[in-house]
């Protein structure tokens, strides 16, 4: 018992294990400083501020239809921030996701509406076909990169409007449903969408495919030998040429991927919380993807859970645009803070420096105890 | 002799958590030669960093003439009297020596420079010191030797008293350390105290006054160099007794070429004779040359990092001139690079997956990509035993390791990816001794099952151990291919390094 004791606090006095406590205190934390110059916000220019901090914090988990919302709001930025991921620790800052987010949904809804497949088949096809799509369009920006250099995060950046418009011509002139009142894909039966976890809450199954993705992403990245080569290639260019890896294949293959991705999430999105695509502008999934990656290190394991906090924030938000006199805009300027702390490398880097040293002494103490038991 | 500094449970912890020096005391006094020996990652440099002020202390005190100051940067250890020589020369190539010397250290009145008043300082110490220094030339025209002396002037004008110097020989031939060692006797004749931060036994013997001995952080006291012998020494800095042998192998008589150069040029424009030379199966060819001789451009070209202007390759009955790294790599190619922690190593990675990287990136398509990890990481803690690698587990990141054992990772990934020719940049620098003669070792077994060797190293005991042919370089030519390097004197080899000399048959 003891031994197991001494064990255990020999992997939580671990550097390792040190530097990830630190990072998720880091990260509390300046969720904590965020909240609280947020409220300082609330408290400034809402009549009853209490009350209206009351329903940001606490309307998402009242009921089960808030906390649905929650969850449904947190599929998108799964999607997205996997896709940023994948991007990111490939070294590629490709923006694509926005339009191919946006691109998915409008392939998926209009795909689906085409068939009537037993067993939802349909919106699993609607879905590979998005991606399918998008990967195609997403080769422009990666092939311009790996060829001529170009730079990705501008090329992408502007191809994005490039897939808005070419896809509201498509919708304005002939994928839209005449019937209906607005402009809107044709109406999706049952059969040609995702099926609900839970009718009641409108949560469907999309989230499970969004944590699927999520681990399959973190299987793919860890895991396989092009996992392998994408990290190598993505945090040291020199290294990953001297091991004899493809470099540009690595950039042309995970920028494609990353697009696969967020066009997947899209359709799935779509397909699963809503009967038509109704959508006129870009809906800032694939940017918001990036906030999402930042706050789970760029790991696809953690992406879920900063979705997670991201949806509850944004629920709690709109609860309160709502409910009380302060408009939805707080929870950007929280978003901002949040951001600016856990990217912000300095931030609590003494604290994390004690830690650290703290740490050694008690890894050299405890080895000196299990040498006398 | 009077004591200078003094260190007092100095305790340095990293900000990666990485325990540099562990409650180290010691002094220093007027007109010695101190050594600090100690194999790398013992704490040697991070001791002088801490007196230099280029690194914090995070427990001690430092004592200067008597009393206790904190040093809080370099610029306020050269007011206190310390000036330290780096290995890596902080010089501008496109100013001449004088300006260098007095770059942000001008005498000046009213904000016009005195140069008049600097030179003749400049002047007299050249003089003392018996610096023979063109102060008018250009940085960027000298030689390595000469960069150090301006590098000593340069602290030499800034009236220190203690000099430190990180491996002042690593980058300078037999001759150039002798004259070096004669300017370091005159300092200490002058009164200076000289630091010099070292694990050549031989220099402690032939140079220094006292020696102190670090291992794994710890000072394992100071000794005077007259009262202890080599073998102590080394005894002290690895923690058992090395025999450094030279095995002299038969030497085969070998036809058979597993790899021929012909016709090479390096640079295209410049007018010099191309290099052509061939490696034999089963045979260690090791090239040297002072740094910047054309040795490296060949190993790149070699390896296909860059583009070969003028001339062929054939490796193994292929013609590789024009192939790609990946395919030399599949023909039997590997590659032990002098940057180990760029070119060689992913440091923001495990050291799992820097020793097991060959073998991931070998994974069939069949297992989907999927490498099996539990397999790997048993064959990696395999190397990690056999190459004494120190690290706390396997998932560590690579880079809270000691830059001797990051070069064994290096060693251990591309020795064990059973190449047929392995091409070795300093494979064993800052390596300490044991793990030096495992790596010999492995070397040699390599010879013996037919495998090549190419290394490029400035080393005398490493080429003496392995070589079976020594090729030197200088100003991109060949000047000399030495088929018996037994018989070769280490001045002969500076000469040829240095272009004095050069052999008949290559001219």
């Amino acid at each position: 018992m003891k031994k197991m004791l001494i064990q255990l606090k020999s992997i939580y006095y671990r550097p390792q294990t040190q530097q990830f406590v630190v990072d998720v205190l880091r990260t509390l934390l300046s969720l904590l400083i965020a909240l609280i110059l947020g409220f300082i916000v609330i408290l400034l220019t809402s009549d009853q501020p209490f009350d209206t901090i009351r329903i940001f914090l606490l309307s998402p988990l009242s009921d089960p239809y808030t906390f649905g919302m929650v969850i449904t709001q947190s599929v998108p930025l799964i999607f997205t921030g996997i896709a940023v991921c994948l991007m990111v620790k490939g070294g590629q800052f490709n923006m694509i996701g926005e339009g191919a987010f946006f691109a998915g949904a409008f392939i998926g809804a209009v795909v689906a509406a085409k068939f009537s497949l037993p067993w939802f088949l349909s919106p699993f096809i609607a879905m590979l076909v998005a991606a399918i799509v998008m990967g195609i369009i997403g080769y422009v920006p990666a092939k311009l990169k790996a060829s001529l250099k170009v730079d990705e995060f501008v090329s992408s950046l502007m191809l994005n409007f490039v897939i808005f418009w070419v896809i509201m011509y498509l919708f304005n002139n002939v994928f839209f449903d005449p019937e209906y009142s607005s402009l809107a894909t044709p109406y999706l039966e049952d059969g040609q969408r995702l099926p609900f976890l839970n009718a009641d809450n409108e949560v469907s199954i999309s989230i499970i495919i969004a944590l699927i993705t999520a681990l399959a992403a973190y299987l793919f990245l860890y895991r396989t030998k092009w996992g392998f080569a994408i990290r190598t290639t993505g945090s040291n260019v020199h290294y990953a040429k001297y091991l004899g890896i493809n470099v540009k294949r690595v950039i042309l293959i995970v920028q494609i991927v990353g697009a696969m991705v967020a066009a997947f999430g899209g359709a799935t999105f779509l397909l699963g919380n809503s009967y038509r695509f109704t959508w006129k502008a870009l809906p800032n999934y694939g940017f918001d993807g990036f906030i999402v990656a930042i706050m789970a290190f760029v790991h696809p394991l953690l992406v879920p859970f900063a979705a997670f906090l991201m949806g509850f924030l944004r629920v709690g938000a709109s609860e309160m645009a709502r409910l009380s006199d302060v408009p939805n805009e707080i929870v950007y300027i929280i978003q901002a803070l949040i951001i600016l702390f856990v990217g912000g490398q300095a931030f609590l880097v003494r604290f994390k420096r004690n830690r650290l040293k703290k740490a050694i002494e008690k890894e050299q103490l405890l080895k000196v105890e299990v040498r006398h038991d | 002799m009077t004591e200078v500094i003094k260190m007092e449970h100095i305790r340095k912890v990293y900000d990666n958590g990485f325990l540099a020096n562990d409650d180290i005391s010691f002094s220093l006094n007027s007109g010695e030669i101190h050594a600090i020996a100690g194999e790398n990652g013992a704490g040697k440099s991070t001791l002088m960093k801490l007196l230099y002020g280029v690194e914090k202390p995070t427990s001690g005190k430092i004592y200067i003439k008597g009393v206790e100051t904190k040093i809080y940067n370099p610029s306020q250890s050269i007011k206190l009297g310390i000036g330290m020589v780096f290995q890596h020369f902080m010089l501008v190539d496109e100013l001449t020596i004088f300006e260098n010397i007095f770059l942000g250290n001008e005498t000046a009145k009213f904000n016009i420079l005195l140069k008049d008043k600097m030179k003749k300082k400049l002047e007299v110490l050249s003089e003392k010191f018996n610096f023979k220094l063109d102060i008018n030339a250009k940085c960027g025209t000298l030689s390595v030797s000469q960069k150090q002396k301006v590098e000593i002037l340069k602290v030499l004008s800034k009236d220190a008293d203690v000099f430190i110097f990180d491996e002042p020989t690593a980058v300078l031939t037999a001759p150039e350390s002798d004259e070096l060692f004669e300017q370091l006797r005159l300092l200490r004749k002058a009164g200076h105290t000289v630091v010099i931060i070292t694990h050549k036994l031989q220099e402690i013997k032939v140079l220094c006054d006292r020696v102190t001995v670090l291992r794994k952080g710890r000072n394992l006291g100071t000794y005077d160099v007259s009262q202890i012998t080599t073998e102590e020494i080394s005894r002290l800095m690895v923690g058992f007794d090395v025999k450094l042998q030279e095995e002299i192998t038969d030497k085969k008589i070998a036809t058979d070429s597993l790899l021929e150069v012909k016709d090479l040029v390096i640079n295209p424009s410049q007018e010099t004779r191309p290099i052509s030379f061939n490696v034999h199966r089963g045979e260690i060819v090791c090239v040297t040359g002072v740094e910047g001789s054309g040795q490296e451009k060949v190993i790149e070209m070699l390896m296909g990092l860059t583009k070969v202007p003028a001339g062929t390759m054939i490796f193994n009955n292929h013609e590789v001139t024009h192939l790609s790294l990946k395919s030399r790599r599949e023909l039997g190619m590997s590659y032990i690079p002098a940057d180990r922690m760029v070119l060689g190593t992913n440091l923001n990675s495990t050291v799992f997956e820097n020793i097991a990287a060959h073998d991931i990136l070998k994974t069939s398509p069949r297992r989907l990509g999927f490498f099996d990890k539990r397999y790997l990481k048993k064959a990696a803690l395999k190397h990690k035993d056999e190459y004494s690698i120190k690290t706390s587990s396997m998932n560590q990141s690579i880079h809270l390791l000691s830059g001797g054992n990051i070069q064994k990772v290096v060693t251990a990934r591309e020795m064990e990816n059973d190449p047929l020719l392995l091409i070795a940049e300093h494979p064993t620098r800052g390596v300490d001794v044991g793990t030096m003669e495992l790596i010999f070792n492995k070397m040699r077994n390599l010879k013996k099952a037919g495998k090549s060797i190419f290394l490029v190293s400035t080393d005398w005991n490493e080429m003496m151990a392995l070589a079976d042919r020594i090729i030197i370089f200088f100003n991109n030519e060949m000047t000399a291919i030495i088929d018996e390097p037994r018989l070769l004197n280490e001045y002969d080899l500076g000469y040829y390094m240095l272009g004095v000399k050069r052999m008949v048959t290559l001219v």
